[in-house]
């Protein structure tokens, strides 16, 4: 039983659905990319499953459970954290403030400030007043005090440098093998993300068209580049390895 | 009566000031804690507070601690059922559709206290200690002093709840990002229920603690959202600090007014001392306020943001407006005479809602001081006919001329400020225009009518009862007036709609900047919707004179502006069609009568149904009534033609 399994997902934001039939999964523990072209209905799909996009058709269970019927807030609960594509800090709150809201303690737990050592340095400032690199780290605490077995992230490295960026893959590495955590990305940068990650769907036109591991699809990747990906696929000379 | 005027009576009165500013206080940092957690400007903070102050003044026999715990649970009660069942479901409404929901609560609660305990004072119970203080050397009611304390310790309170706890950081949280929030997990609606609780219970906490010191009557209690509004605005809704001590200031400012008033200099006008002035503080701290600064204050306040309700084009208005016009001479010549009141009143309703369209439907300004302008109109037209006795038809038309300029009176800070603020500035000036203007015996007819002359051409009077076709009151010859200046009122508006100034209007109603942007001249747009809204409520005010042959400070007030608003958003306020559905539903229009006739329904209840309608409407059918229905029908077409395609 996998911890994520989505099966036959349809779903939009009128009548007319945006992605249709998708299947996916996430074990515990694992790193699974999502990828694919702009619009090709990722950020829709990682919405749908925690539950800020309705359901049309389709079923997701977390740990076998059916988590269709919950709302976004109760899904949280039941443990999958959602670090939306605009982040959805709080602007006005301070750094100690998220976190407190987030564990229902004053500091955040251990493990957390292991893998995030400049939140104890950053304590005081507003969220307003951090740099994106600083706010993704936030958001990503923020989701991790809430001890999820699933995380889902958007779009992790959009406007983040490069080398920004590359410190955050082995932090969810850490989080995927000491917690146990199930973690599904979505990357615009596809060797980035094949560097670092276990498993990948490839989405294209709203469905799943591709899955596998990375290294079933590492021969594949200029096939599926040119096929699904588009030109911002293609590695720029800052993210070659 | 004249009181001397030493530091003593200073000290005694700023003291009384503080009672008075305490129950402010309270209310407003209410409305501080419901606008930031939901963004809704609670207009019916005061009705609702007085509400929980009559439930305690009804309940005085069974003991004071009783009926306060009673009315502490009525308070806590009536703050998550607004929260439930009006702000709930239009979580995702923009402000306007909050603020007129609002109102709507409004008027509900106003209705229900009249309906229950009489528009007359009632008496309340003390809670605190009733003796005086010896205050350097003057005998002080201690009342005031322990209320205003009270006062300042429950928002050193509600200040250290959103700092610290958990609660408030979660609040503050949601405020910022609500996607956020629900993301991580917390309950958003049970947060706003608490924060509605917490606002409700103060307001009526301070309510009822206040009762005794002021009088328990419903409109001076559902006026005091003014000075309440004042209070909050000032303090940019969100600062306690700066909102409770502008609610002090207001308190203290009133009390010395009271004070000067006693003064044998003071302005006296036939034995008492010039009214008004009270309310006019309120209102020019608030103008000038608002005007000087302008931009500065959180843009959540200042834009009227998307959705407003739509504003189709009319199609086939000529034809309508025939069918129209021949229905209505019809109904004139054959319906009773009482139908033939409730028609008049329909169709002055209806020109009063076409202001609001062109204010608020076309460029999206709020003003609750609409009936304002329309006594303006009719006052104007009363003295000119009166006391200066010229002859027809001069007093209608500047009657009219003086709602275009009272209209570009409030035109000038709408300039600078927009949205829910211009709100809260025109109810302010409403407040103050009847206070001080209509109401006042040196420039309006103080508590009696001002009479109007009927209308006279070629030596024949058309007047609602005496005219050349009939004498049974309305006659059919003053409806056919009526009737004439609401079909020329449709046509201006209908034409506004598809010239260019009215694409302009809309453009500046979506988004000033963009307008800006394209080089429309938003400022001078708004200037000229002002002034053609003035037009259509003057000619309403003029009209109004002419059938009750008087006017009135009681029938321009700022509570009737805001029914008025509401059956204008109930109609439609974005369609010639709405305002015409707006007028049908009006106090004492044509569904009005037929209900009271057909149902026996008491006309009593009339406040109370429309308070509930505005509430109903604005969840049910953002758009309005007329928008909606011809939706429907269109839908209805579309499939029609879908099936016969098949
Ligand atoms: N709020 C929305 N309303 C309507 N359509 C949307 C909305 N958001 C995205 N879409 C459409 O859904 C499709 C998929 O978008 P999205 O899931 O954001 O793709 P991706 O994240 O893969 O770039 C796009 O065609 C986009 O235009
Ligand atoms: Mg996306």
């Amino acid at each position: 039983m996998s911890l994520l399994d989505v099966r036959g997902l349809t779903a939009g934001y009128g009548a007319v659905p945006v992605v249709r039939d998708v299947g996916l999964s996430v074990e515990r523990g694992e790193l699974v990319a999502l990828l694919g072209a702009n619009g090709a209905g990722k950020t829709t799909t990682l919405l749908a499953i925690s539950g800020l996009v309705g359901l049309q058709a389709g079923e997701i269970t977390l740990d076998g459970r059916p988590v269709t019927a919950l709302t976004p807030a109760r899904r949280a609960r039941a443990g999958i954290q959602h670090v939306p594509e605009d982040r959805s800090l709080f602007p006005s709150l301070t750094v100690d403030e998220t976190i407190r809201l987030a564990c229902r303690t004053r500091r955040a737990p251990g493990w957390v400030l292991d893998l995030f050592p400049a939140l104890e340095r950053l304590g005081g400032r507003r969220v307003a007043a951090l740099s994106g690199g600083e706010q993704q780290m936030l958001a990503l605490a923020r989701a991790l005090c809430r001890d999820p077995s699933l995380l889902v992230v958007d779009e992790m490295s959009l406007g983040l440098a490069p080398l920004v960026v590359n410190a955050f893959f082995p932090v969810l590495r850490r989080v995927a093998a000491e917690r146990g955590c199930g973690v599904l990305i979505v990357e615009q940068h596809v060797h980035v993300a094949l560097r670092w990650v276990d498993r990948v769907h490839v989405m294209a036109g709203g469905t799943v068209a591709a899955s596998g591991t990375v290294e079933e699809m590492r021969p594949r990747i200029d096939e599926l580049a040119g096929a699904y990906l588009g030109p911002s696929a293609y590695p720029t000379e800052g993210d070659k390895p | 009566m004249t009181s001397s005027l030493g530091p003593e009576q200073v000290l005694a009165f700023v003291a009384l000031g503080l009672g008075y500013g305490a129950l402010i206080a309270g209310l407003a940092t209410g409305l501080v804690v419901t606008y930031r957690s939901s963004g809704v400007i609670n207009v019916a903070a005061g009705a609702t507070a007085a509400l929980v102050a009559y439930v305690y003044s009804e309940l005085r026999t069974t003991g004071v601690p009783f009926a306060l715990v009673i009315g502490l649970v009525v308070a806590a009660v009536l703050g998550a059922l607004q929260y439930l069942l009006v702000y709930r479901p239009l979580a995702k409404a923009g402000p306007l559709a909050k603020l007129v929901a609002s109102s709507g609560v409004l008027l509900t609660a106003q209705a229900v206290i009249v309906l229950r305990w009489g528009a007359d004072p009632v008496a309340a119970p003390a809670i605190l200690p009733q003796e005086t203080v010896d205050l350097l050397g003057v005998s002080i009611p201690q009342d005031r002093l322990l209320l205003a304390g009270l006062v300042i310790v429950a928002t050193a309170l509600l200040w250290a709840l959103y700092r610290h706890t958990r609660f408030g950081i979660a609040t503050r949280a949601t405020a910022d990002s609500a996607k956020g929030s629900v993301l991580l997990g917390l309950s958003t609606g049970r947060l706003e229920v608490a924060n509605w609780v917490i606002a409700s219970v103060l307001g009526g906490l301070f309510g009822m603690l206040a009762a005794p010191t002021t009088q328990l009557q419903p409109t001076t209690f559902t006026l005091l959202v003014v000075p309440v509004l004042t209070a909050a605005l000032l303090g940019g809704f969100s600062s306690f600090g700066v909102t409770v001590a502008t609610a002090f200031g207001l308190g203290v400012v009133n009390s010395l007014i009271a004070l000067l008033q006693g003064q044998s200099w003071f302005p006296q006008v036939e034995g008492t001392p010039l009214p008004g002035v009270t309310e006019l503080v309120p209102f020019l701290v608030l103008a000038v306020t608002l005007y000087l600064r302008g931009r500065a204050l959180p843009d959540r306040l200042t834009a009227v943001a998307p959705p407003m309700p739509r504003a189709p084009r009319p199609r086939r208005a000529g034809p309508a407006m025939a069918v129209g016009a021949v229905v209505a001479v019809a109904a004139l010549a054959g319906l009773p005479f009482d139908w033939r009141q409730a028609l008049v009143n329909s169709m002055l309703g209806a020109v009063l809602c076409l202001s609001v369209v062109v204010t608020t439907g076309f460029v999206g300004q709020i003003s609750f001081a609409q009936m304002a302008v329309a006594g303006a109109a009719g006052y104007v037209m009363a003295t000119v006919g009166g006391d200066l006795g010229l002859p027809f038809p001069l007093p209608p038309l500047a009657g009219i001329a003086a709602a275009v300029l009272t209209s570009l009176l409030f035109s000038v800070p709408a300039r600078r400020v927009r949205g829910l603020q211009l709100a809260v500035l025109t109810l302010a000036g409403g407040v103050a225009a009847q206070r001080f203007w209509f109401g006042n015996p040196q420039w309006g007819s103080g508590l009696r009518p001002a009479n109007v002359a009927p209308i006279t051409v070629f030596g024949m009077e058309i007047s609602p009862s005496r005219s050349f076709w009939g004498t049974e009151p309305p006659s059919q010859g003053f409806g056919l007036v009526v009737l004439a200046a609401l079909l020329g009122c449709v046509f201006l508006v209908a034409w506004l709609r598809r010239s260019d100034l009215g694409a302009r209007m809309l453009a500046v109603r979506s988004s000033e900047a963009a307008a800006a942007a394209t080089g429309v001249n938003v400022g001078a747009v708004k200037t000229l919707a002002f002034a053609i809204g003035g037009l259509l409520a003057g000619v309403a005010g003029v009209l109004y004179g002419y059938t009750f042959t008087g006017v009135s400070a009681d029938r321009f007030g700022p509570l009737t502006s805001i029914a008025f608003f509401g059956v204008a958003v109930l109609g439609g306020v974005g369609t010639v069609g709405g305002a015409l559905v707006g007028g049908l539903l009006v106090a004492q229009g044509l569904l009005f009568h037929a209900v009271t006739t057909w149902f026996g329904i008491p006309p009593d209840y009339q406040p109370l149904f429309a308070g509930l309608a505005v509430v109903l409407t604005v969840i049910g059918s953002p758009d309005g009534v007329a928008v909606s229905v011809a939706d429907a029908a269109r839908s209805l077409r579309v499939r029609r033609l879908a099936l016969g395609e098949s």
